[in-house]
This record gives structure tokens, sequence and C-alpha cells, in this order.
């Protein structure tokens, strides 16, 4: 029944020149590589991170997996990716602690009402399961949930997606990272991408890194909040707002809390990871900034939340906080897009809610990598929407208001 | 004679008690089961700095009792362990460990499902050290905020000097410690220093000191966040000097977490404040000079001292124990707790028979705060740190005259101990469970760099934040080579000191609700008054048909108040107005007012409100309710952008707004007022000055609500006297209120969309049927460019009129479907009392290039129709 391995990949010396480069190594730029393998055949691959493996974002998010997003184009998408999760641990060959325990999102007030319950009927219509529960079902399904009608933000129902659960997050980049290994993807570690290469014809032809030039046939960039900085070396301006977002964690808890629970209005999404401690997610900072920290105010708007919804909390202890930077687009949608640098390829923007697309967005990513132009999945969220006014506007599912 | 109350024993204690210290002398030594292998764990640091000692006190998990003082009728509960701690059967799992090696979860796939599920239950059944309380009230926590020129953070000796130095000239100082001055510390010379500098700053005028309040992070600003035990500090500091000390190192050898392995000033403390023996017979490894006083601590407390393993720079201490020079421990033997240690030196390894092992080791900085700001703009010059956690092993002197470096503003010399090397056996991070073998296991594995090592091994991440091995874990990625990226500490994060998620949550109220000046007024006329956005806002003050009654055929009154209102003024007030709206402003002549969008830069609709052009050059400008704080932003981000002197005046809570519709609207008022109502004097699409009832009102004729109506914006303060004036002087007319459930029918037989219900955030004016409201042909204005690309391309979506069959008031949000297809959706409907038939607004996209008008919204048929549905050619509206 165990598989214990020795070694879960390579740690590879970057070579001079490849197929694909991948910039991020990251959950995404991980999934991408395997794909790009696995379906593809491309296995000339490299994938180049600045820091450790799926230290950023991968590392930093709050392990909700859902698919109950309200455009037909989004469902498509994070369905698909929902679809994968619910094979990966057979396909990676690792447990992943993916746990299916159901996600609620919580409605207070008739605003939130209607738009849930439109998401629900949206959902469905989509093949998505969604159900919609009265404060008395959210009590049954979750009675740490304070259902008092007394509340500032009074819990009025809540849709719940059963199929919707969490992960753990650095066992699917690690997974993805063996597996993308094994099949020759090379993984380059702390090597960051100062620049990149131009042919005499202004073509691109490789990357600049700090572990040296490396040339590539093609160019993915997955690089998260960084993904902004990173066109802008190439004079490439696109439409993302790169934010802090913070999460945190309490100390060890014995389980109070089995499942995910999210509030919109109210900015607080909690779930218990195996090991007991509760994992919380915050709202993003207004500011725009790099640095991977966040402000204290955001933080003592989330205990706000969290302990009037969850007053079991209030003596739970904080252990950590910290922040990663978000990529947000004006619709609150991702881009998987061609762009029009040739040979350059961009999945970005998937502001607060990449973990729970990872699968998909690496299945996609690498379809239109590989084929050079983007497959059903990713056309509606080409770069192109941003020109022709034609958004695909997430956020009401999107969890953190942006 | 105080008690406190442990699992069902009472137990004594004496003044000065502290939780752990009155445990102790009933005899507990194991305090705790680790995480993982559920070893016993007894108390170590006595500092508050490691997670061995932590219990349940009065309910509230995870409290560390070496500092949480003891208080009669406490009631005290170890956590952890099945079925308990003294007695845990999963310490089986200890002898497991080499089974059960690092990233053990992480590589074994253990199929078929059904059987990780039984295990993921043994597992998460195991875990999970804290019990929360069910039942709990918050407590009533409260934040201040404090601004200071100097924050010191510790009152040990180079903190209390920082805040002597700080306070020279008068600066103001605020000293804060986790404790008080000494507490942690055993009586010596050190203390003696504490007491006499505690003393010159009791006397200082300047210096505010706050005790028992720990620093949560430090956020940039500087913030410092100060958690006390009833309240949250907000403190606002020119600059931090950080003087939170030093602790010594757990070495790294097998045995080194049992009950009864000590670090240094932990025993000391326990011996010289508690007057308690940490055990009889006691070897020390002293490695730095303040190991002499240790020795006398325990020595004094009747711990008979049984080898010293001292290195060389420590002269020979006095008392009779025997001396190791050059050894090292290799082990600490025994399974409650030490029975033993062995002893290399030259000559081989040597066990020595004891209870009590104390390691008077070379101490690495505290500095968890220090690091959280090393990054922060401006870079670190705020923040500095003083003493111990800059230069560990300093004296006494040299840590004082730190102090007064860093008070004063000037450098203090940094002096960063080598790291030393680890032993090869024993626990790395005691929280975790990680050992020596699993750090080098998973460096062969490839994880190579100790925020990865961290990752996976989980060291550091345990409810110690690291305090204890986050100097090994570097220290261990640099032995082996990793360079100084990859070996460098792992990220210090807040909070440096556990705090309460509540303690977290006490600066947050809520604006509780935002009234009119007329709620009351509205709540004694029988109002069902309920949330609107932010504001408690009347919904109906009976039956809503009623209302929409009086509205249609006679009078009536609605309090919109809520309306965000705003003066724009100044020599570029028209400019910036002419640039932010899409409308035509300058050819808007005073006296006249006009409805307006207001585009973001993508050109979707963000706001609508109706805009007044007043005779002096100033406009009056009125948005949605939910968009008044949105729109004063967006005005002021843009007349700052590009530097227009534009005044924006947010009247939106000075004034309130009474809306008088109906067709008797006019013989209503011009009973109140002199001023002239009539058709010609006072049109449709103008505003007024008018003195109603005495009251001086801004009247604006708009129709929202598809009938004669008089908007009078007026002194908040003047509501009531108006809108009574306004009711007693129509009682004949049959005037009475209407609420906003009367408003969403009223305006929807008008085809007025509400933004926000029936709109989405990408819709532009096109779509809404709202493109006359947009002059193209302005050269420019925001979101014009946008706008224009998209008018060259055909409409993917519309919101169109519905007519629908029967009562379909219950159809908002049903799917609109054409042949089995959903191709929109109903955002807005009812049964119109003034029609007699259903009517709706709803989405619809474009199929095949063209909008279908024949759709089923559930079993009703709709039928796409024009709007207005009521009043189509504003007849009433421009009465």
């Amino acid at each position: 029944m165990a598989d214990a391995r020795a070694r879960y990949w390579r740690s590879a010396e970057p070579r001079r020149s490849y197929d694909v480069v991948i910039v991020g190594g990251g959950g995404h730029g991980l999934s991408t590589a395997y794909y790009l393998a696995r379906n593809h055949g491309l296995t000339d691959v490299c994938v180049v991170e600045k820091g450790w493996l799926a230290g950023g974002n991968m590392a930093r998010n709050t392990t909700i997996i859902r698919s109950n997003y309200l455009w037909d184009e989004s469902a498509a998408i994070y369905e698909h990716s929902l679809k994968l999760w619910e094979g990966l641990e057979d396909e990676l060959g690792f447990d992943l602690q993916f746990s299916q325990r159901g996600v609620l999102n919580l409605a207070h007030h008739l605003g939130d009402v209607r738009s849930s319950l439109r998401r629900v009927n949206a959902n469905r219509l989509n093949g998505v399961d969604a159900e919609w529960l009265t404060p008395e079902e959210v009590r049954a399904f979750c009675p740490i949930v304070n259902v008092s009608p007394d509340l500032r933000y009074p819990v009025l129902g809540a849709t719940l997606q059963r199929r919707g659960g969490i992960a753990r997050h650095d066992k699917v980049a690690w997974g993805y990272a063996a597996r993308a290994s094994d099949l020759g993807v090379d993984i380059v570690e702390h090597a960051e991408v100062v620049g990149f290469l131009r042919g005499p014809d202004g073509r691109l032809e490789g990357v600049r890194t700090t572990r040296g030039d490396i040339r590539a046939g093609r160019v993915a960039l997955s690089a998260a909040g960084h993904t902004s900085v990173l066109a802008s070396m190439l004079g490439l301006r696109l439409p993302l707002q790169s934010h802090p977002l913070q999460a945190l964690v309490s100390v060890l808890l014995e389980p109070v809390l089995d499942c995910v629970v999210m509030s919109n209005a109210v900015h607080v999404y909690v779930s218990q990871a195996e090991k007991g401690e509760l994992v919380m997610g915050a709202g993003i900072d207004a500011y725009n900034s790099y640095a991977q920290r966040g402000s204290f105010h955001v933080i003592e708007r989330q205990m706000a939340a969290a302990v009037e919804l969850f007053p079991i909390f209030a003596h739970a202890k904080l252990l950590r906080t910290w922040g990663g930077i978000v990529d947000v687009c004006p619709d609150a949608s991702p881009i998987i897009s061609a762009t029009p640098i040739e040979n350059l390829f961009i999945n970005c923007g998937w502001g607060t809610g990449g973990f729970k697309a990872t699968p998909g967005a690496g299945w996609v990513f690498a379809d239109l990598v590989a084929n050079g132009r983007p497959g059903e999945l990713a056309r509606p969220f080409s770069l192109e929407r941003f020109t022709i006014g034609a958004l695909i506007d997430e956020h009401g599912a999107a969890a953190v208001a942006h | 004679m105080a008690w406190i109350e442990f699992e069902g024993r009472r137990v004594r204690i004496e003044a000065g008690d502290t939780v752990a210290s009155a445990l102790f002398r009933h005899g507990v030594r194991t305090f705790t089961r680790s995480i993982k292998s559920h070893r016993r764990r007894g108390l170590t640091c006595l500092t508050g700095d490691c997670a061995n000692c932590l219990v349940r006190v009065d309910d509230e998990p995870g409290m560390r009792s070496c500092i949480t003082p003891a208080r009669d009728g406490m009631r005290v509960e170890r956590e952890g362990g099945v079925p308990s701690v003294e007695r845990d059967l999963l310490a089986a799992l200890d002898r497991l460990h080499p089974l059960l090696p690092v990233g053990f979860y992480s590589k074994t796939f253990i199929r078929p499902r059904l059987a990780w599920t039984v295990a993921e239950r043994l597992i998460r059944g195991a875990t999970g050290i804290g019990r929360l309380p069910t039942g709990v009230r918050p407590r009533i926590s409260q934040v201040r905020h404090l601004h200071v020129e100097v924050l010191v953070i510790g009152a040990g000796v180079a903190g209390l000097s920082a805040a002597l130095s700080a306070s020279e000239g008068g600066r103001s100082v605020l000293l804060c410690d986790e404790g008080e001055p000494g507490w942690l510390v055993a009586p010596g010379p050190t203390i003696e220093r504490i007491c006499s500098l505690a003393e010159a700053v009791q006397r200082a005028a300047s210096i505010t000191t706050l005790w028992h309040h720990a620093a949560v992070g430090i956020y940039e600003g500087p913030l410092v966040p100060l958690a006390g035990p009833e309240r949250l500090v907000h403190v606002h500091p020119e600059r931090v000097v950080v003087a939170t000390g030093a602790l010594e190192s757990l070495q790294t050898f097998r045995g080194n977490d049992l009950p009864g392995v000590w670090l240094g000033r932990g025993a000391a403390r326990l011996a010289g404040r508690h007057g308690l023996s940490p055990g009889r017979r006691a070897v020390i490894v002293a490695e730095t000079a303040e190991a002499l006083e240790h020795l006398g601590a325990l020595g004094s407390s009747g711990s008979k001292l049984v080898a010293v393993v001292a290195s060389d720079e420590i002269p020979a201490p006095t008392a009779g124990a025997r001396v190791i020079r050059g050894g090292a421990v290799m082990a600490a033997l025994g399974r409650r707790g030490v029975r033993a240690v062995v002893i290399r030196t030259e000559r081989g390894s040597e066990r020595i028979a004891c209870d009590t092992l104390v390691l008077s080791t070379r101490r690495f900085p505290r500095d968890a705060l220090l690091r959280m700001a090393a990054d922060l703009p401006p870079s670190g010059e705020a923040v500095v740190g003083a003493g111990e956690v800059v230069a560990p092993g300093c004296s006494l002197d040299e840590a004082e005259q730190s102090g007064a470096l860093a008070g004063r503003g000037e450098a203090v010399p940094i002096s960063e101990p080598p790291a030393p090397g680890l032993g090869a056996e024993g626990l790395v991070c005691p929280c975790e469970d990680v050992s020596v073998a699993d750090l080098e296991r998973a460096w062969e594995e490839g994880w190579r760099s100790s925020e990865i090592l961290k990752r996976y091994t989980t060291a550091t991440m345990g409810p110690c934040r690291g305090a204890l091995c986050g100097w090994a874990l570097a220290a261990f990625a640099r032995a082996r080579g990793a360079d100084a990226l990859a070996s460098a500490r792992t990220t210090a994060r807040p909070p440096a000191r556990p705090v309460r998620l509540e303690q977290l949550a006490a600066g947050v109220h809520e604006v509780v609700e935002k009234r009119t000046g007329l709620h009351h007024l509205h709540v004694s006329r029988g109002a069902r008054v309920d949330w609107s956005g932010r504001w408690k806002r009347p919904f109906t003050y009976g039956d809503w048909r009623d209302e929409h009654r009086a509205v249609r055929e006679r009078v009536s009154l609605m309090d919109v108040g809520t309306l965000g209102k705003f003066l724009i003024g100044g020599p570029d007030g028209r400019e910036l107005l002419e640039r932010v709206l899409p409308c035509r402003v300058e050819s808007l002549e005073p006296g006249r007012c006009r409805y307006v969008v207001v585009l973001d830069e993508g050109g979707y609709v963000m706001d609508d409100g109706i805009l007044c052009a007043l005779g002096d050059g100033r406009a009056y400008l009125t948005s949605t309710s939910g968009g008044a704080e949105r729109m004063e932003a967006w005005l002021r981000g843009w007349a700052d952008r590009w530097g227009l002197r534009a005044h924006i005046v947010d009247r939106t809570s000075a004034l309130g707004a009474i809306n008088v519709a109906g067709p008797r609207a006019r013989e209503l008022l011009s009973r109140l007022t002199d001023d002239p109502v009539d058709a010609s004097a006072f049109p449709y699409g103008a505003h007024r000055h008018l003195t109603v009832a005495g009251v001086p009102c801004r009247a604006i004729r708009v129709g929202f609500v598809g009938e004669l109506s008089f908007e009078l914006h007026h002194p908040r303060s003047r509501g009531f006297e108006l809108w009574t004036a306004l009711e007693q002087s129509g009682a004949d007319l049959g005037v009475r209120p209407h609420g906003l459930d009367a408003l969403d029918v009223l305006r929807l037989e008008k085809g007025h969309p509400y933004l926000g219900q029936d709109t989405l955030p990408d819709d532009h004016p096109d779509k809404l049927g709202l493109g006359w409201t947009v002059a193209m042909d302005k050269p420019w204005f925001v979101g014009r460019v946008a706008l224009q690309r998209m008018r060259e391309l055909p409409l993917e979506r519309r919101l169109v009129g519905l007519e629908l069959d029967g009562d379909a008031s219950s159809l908002r949000g049903m799917p609109l479907a054409l042949d089995g297809r959903v191709v929109g959706r109903v955002t807005s409907c009812a049964l119109s009392p003034a029609l007699g038939r259903s009517i709706g607004l709803g989405w619809l996209r474009a199929v095949d290039g063209g909008f279908p008008q024949v759709l089923r919204a559930g079993s009703a048929q709709a039928r796409v129709v024009p709007t207005p549905f009521y009043d189509p050619e504003g007849v009433r509206v421009r009465a």
C-alpha cells in the first residue's frame, strides 16, 4: 500500500535551451508542465522558479476547492478543474488530503440571497452541484455557525456545494513536480527571470535568469502576482492589479469544523485542516503591492467577522499570519491567452482563487501553449475580452471582494 | 490559603506562584504531550517561549502556564493525551517514529480510499491539543490608540535603559513588556540592575509603561499592536526600540525534550524565585558566564550539582561540583523524565545518573519582531534592536549601553554569534517532533533550503513559532553548504506572541446602522424598517399596494435622505464634471437638472444620479444611496490626478430629502409655500429654491416614480417639521408615506433599472438602454475610449422590458429560455397594480445576431416589450 519514494523531483541545472520555458514554479506552472508532458508529449520543458518550489501563492492560500461560479465560461473551466481534482490522487499517485467536505457560501442580506439563489440556478444549469440552505439547514450542516438574527450580518441562508472541499496545497505542488520530473521536465529553483532574450528582429527567444540565459521556443508566464512585472519587461501592459491578500492559522485545536464556510460580505473563509488548525483567509488590501505582507486592520476586520459568525473561535489563539500577492483582473476572471508577442503565453489574473483551478488551469494552459491557439475552455479568457468588453464578471462568485 | 483546582484536585498556591510553579510544587512533571509522537513534555524555558507547558486555564486552551500568574479558584487542566496526559496510550506512536519518517504522510499513498478515511479519523482524533470551549461569550475588549515618539518593547536592562535615554529632553516614550520588569529573571546581579533602572523609569515623567502587554507584530507605519489582558493597544510610534532579549539554545542530543531538561534561565528562575528545586541531582552545561549564577541558584534550592560540563572560558565554579571540561551531552536517558545523561569527553563517554539537566547554553536572539520590521519601508530605520536581541550574550553593562544608544537613536553595536553545530540526534523542533535525522533525511531527498525544509518537515511551524528552533533549521542548512538565500532564517510573521482571536477583533465596530433624520418618525408610523445597504430604511408602512395607490392617484411622501449629495465648486469644478461625466455639463443652464450616469474607465456604468446646475457656477450632484462614498472618492481621485482646483463637499449626511410625489403633489406643496410651483415657473427638469413650511429647500423636479414629483432637499435638522407639515397639510388629500417595496414596483412600471439589482458591473449604457445619456460628441470623458470601442461591436446582451403571463411576482431570478436554451434571466418583476398585468426587466443574450422576442420564464411566457410600461410618453411626470 505504501509507495515511499526516495525523492520527489529532480532539482535540475538549467540547460541552455528548451522547447518551452515556464516561468513560475507554483501550482499552475507545475501542473502546466505536467500536462504539457502528459497530454501533449512535450517533455523538453523547463520550469524556472525564483524562490523555492511552490513558495509563492501555492504555499499561502487557504486550500479551498469549489466550482460554483456564475457564468457558463467560468463554470466550464472550474468544473473541469474540480473533475480533475476528483481523480488527481490516482493520477499523481500521491495522497493530497483531498477532502470533499462541502463548501458553504453564506448570504447575509437580501442582495446576497438573490444573487446566491441565482448562482444556485446557474450552477445547476451548468451541471455544477449546488444547493440552497435555509438558516436552520445551515446550522444543521455546520452547528458552530451563529445563525442568530441579531447579528449585524445575520445568516439568511447559504449555498452549498457538497463536492467542494480542501486539499493539502504543498502536496499538490510536490505531486505535480514529481510526476512532471518523472516525465522529463526540468525544475530549476532559485532562478529568477530578470529579462528576456529577443532576437535581432525582436522575436522572443528565451529568458535571462539569475542562473544564466535559457533559450526557449515558447515562453509561458505563470507567475501570479508578479506576472505584470515580467510582462512589463517586454513592454506589455496587462489589465492586472496586484494586491496583498492575507491568511492565517490558529494553533492546533480539536476538530470543531468539518466543512468549509465562506462569507463574501464579511470577508472570512475558514476550514479546519487535518492537523487541527483553523485556516482562515481575509480580504485584500486595497493598495497595490508586491510585498508579501498586509495590513493589520484587514486582520482585525476578518477576526471580528469570524468571532461573530463563530463565537467558539473567540478563545482560539492565533498561530501565524502571512500574505501573498494576488493579481486581479477587472472582472475577477483569469487570463489564459496568447499575447501580442509571438511565442509568449500568459496564465494569470486568478486573483484570490487560483488554488482551486490548479489542475484545470494547467490542463488548459498546456493545451494553449502546445497548440498555439486556445481550446474551447480557454477561449473566453483571452486578453481580447478587455478590448471587446466581453467580460466574465465573477465578483459575486469570487469569495473575496476586489 | 489559596488554591487552584487541578484536574479535580486542590493544589495550594503561594505568593508569586505561576500556574507552572504551583503545579510543579504539587509534583506535576509532565505538563503536555507532543503533537505527533505523544512524548512527555515538562517545564523548559519558563519565559513563555516554548510550548511545553501549555495547559487549559478556566476553559481557555493553550495558556502558557509559566507566565500565567496563579489565582485562587482557577481551574487548570492538561490537554491532549488518550485518555490523559499522564497515561497516554498513543505514546506508543513514539516507538513507531522510525517507521513513520518525515514526510510519511506526504509520500504514502494509502489505498483503498476507505482505509485512508479510517486512518484520517485516527490521526485527527489523536491530534488537536486545544479543545475550544463552547458557549463562551467573547469578553468585552476595547482598543486604544497611542501616539508616542518612541516605543520600547521589552523591560529588561536594555529596554529600561533605552526608555530612559529616549525620554531625555521630554520625548514621549512608551515602554511595554509581556510581563513586568524583572519578573522572569532569577535573583542576582541582573535583577538588581533591572530594579534600579526600573525605579528611574518610574520617576521619568515622559515615560508611560504598559505591563502585561505583548507586541503582536510590527507593521508598516510603524504600527505596533500590543495585546493586553482586556484590550488591544495600537501604538503609532515614530521610532521603535526592540529589546526582547535572547533565549538559550536547546542543544540537540537524544532525549533533549525529556521532562527534566531545562534551559538555564528557566531552572534558575524556578529555584531562585519560586524556591523550588528543579530536581535532586543536576548536571549543568555551562557555556556562558551567566551559568555561574544559575549554579548558585540551583545550589541554594537544594539541588545537588553532580557535574558541570563547562566550556573553557567559564571559570571553575566554587561549589564542590565536579567540572568536566571539553565535554558535550550525547544523550539524556529516561522514559518519564531524565534518569541519566551521557557525556562525551576526550576520554570517551560517561553515564551520569541525574534527574535534571540544565542547559546554560549560548543564547540566540528573540528577534521575531526585529525581523518582521527588517523590510518595512523606510528600510529599518524606524525600528532598531538593543541589548541581547542584537548582541546575544552581551554583559549587563553592554546591554545598558546598547539600550542607551538605541534610545537616543544612535547606532548600536551588533554581534551575531556563529551558529553551533547540531548534534547527530535529538529533536530540532520539539513542537512538531522533528529530529535531526528527519532533517537529514529530508535533505537527502532534495529539500534543500530552510524554507522548503520547513514546509516538508513542519519544523518551526509549531506553537513556539520557531522561537526554539528557528536558528537550528537555518544552521542545519548552512552546515550542509546551502547558500545565504537557501539557509536564511524563515520569514518571521505576526504574531510574535500568542494572541486570542477575539483580541484581534476588539477594535472593529461595524457602523451599527445609518439612519436618516426621520428614522423615528417612520417607526412611529408603523414602518417595517430593514437593512438597505448600510442604511436602515422603511420598506413598507403596512400595505405597499396602498402606498403605491397613493403615489399614482393622490400624493405620497418618501424619505430619500439616503441619496448621496455633493456640492461641487471651485474654479475647475465644472471642468471636473465635464471630464468625469459622459453628459454635457457646460450646456446645462442654471436652474436645470439632468439625469446622469457615471462611467468607469472601462465604459461601464458605476452609478447614476441627478446633476443640478447652480447659478454661481457650482453644481449639485446626487448619487445612489449605496454609491455615495464611492462617488466622493471617485470625484476626488480624478480632481487629484488632474490637479484640478475643484472643491467637493459631501452633503450626504448634512441634508435630508423628501420626495413629494403624485398627481396632487403640486396642490400640497402650494399650500405650504409662497414660491411659484406651477408648471411654467417650475417645469419638469428644473430645480428651484423653495421655502416649504418655513424650511429652506432645494426642490428638484425628477420622475423616478413616474408621477409629478418634487424632491425637497433640506437641512437635516429641519426634516421632522417639514415632513409633519406635509402630512398635516395634505391630510385631506390622502397623503401617506411610501417605502422601498412600493418604490420597487413604481420604478419598474417606468422601466427604470436599479443599479446593482438589474445591472452587472460590466454594463455599458447601451446594454441598459441608456445610450441617450452619453454625449459621444464630447471629445473626452472617463470611459469614452472604451465605450467607443464597444460601440463598434454588436451588442451581445441587453436589458429588456418583459411582459409576463399571470402573476409573475415570484419569478425574479428565473432563467429566460428559448427553445429550452437559457439565454437570459429575469432581474425584476411584479404584478403591476397600475397596469393589472405582470411586468419585468431581464437580461437577454443575442441569439444568432438578434434578440429573441418571446421566451419562457418557468411556466410563464415572457414577451419582450418596450419600456416604460406606464405612461410611456411621460405626460404625468411632466405635469
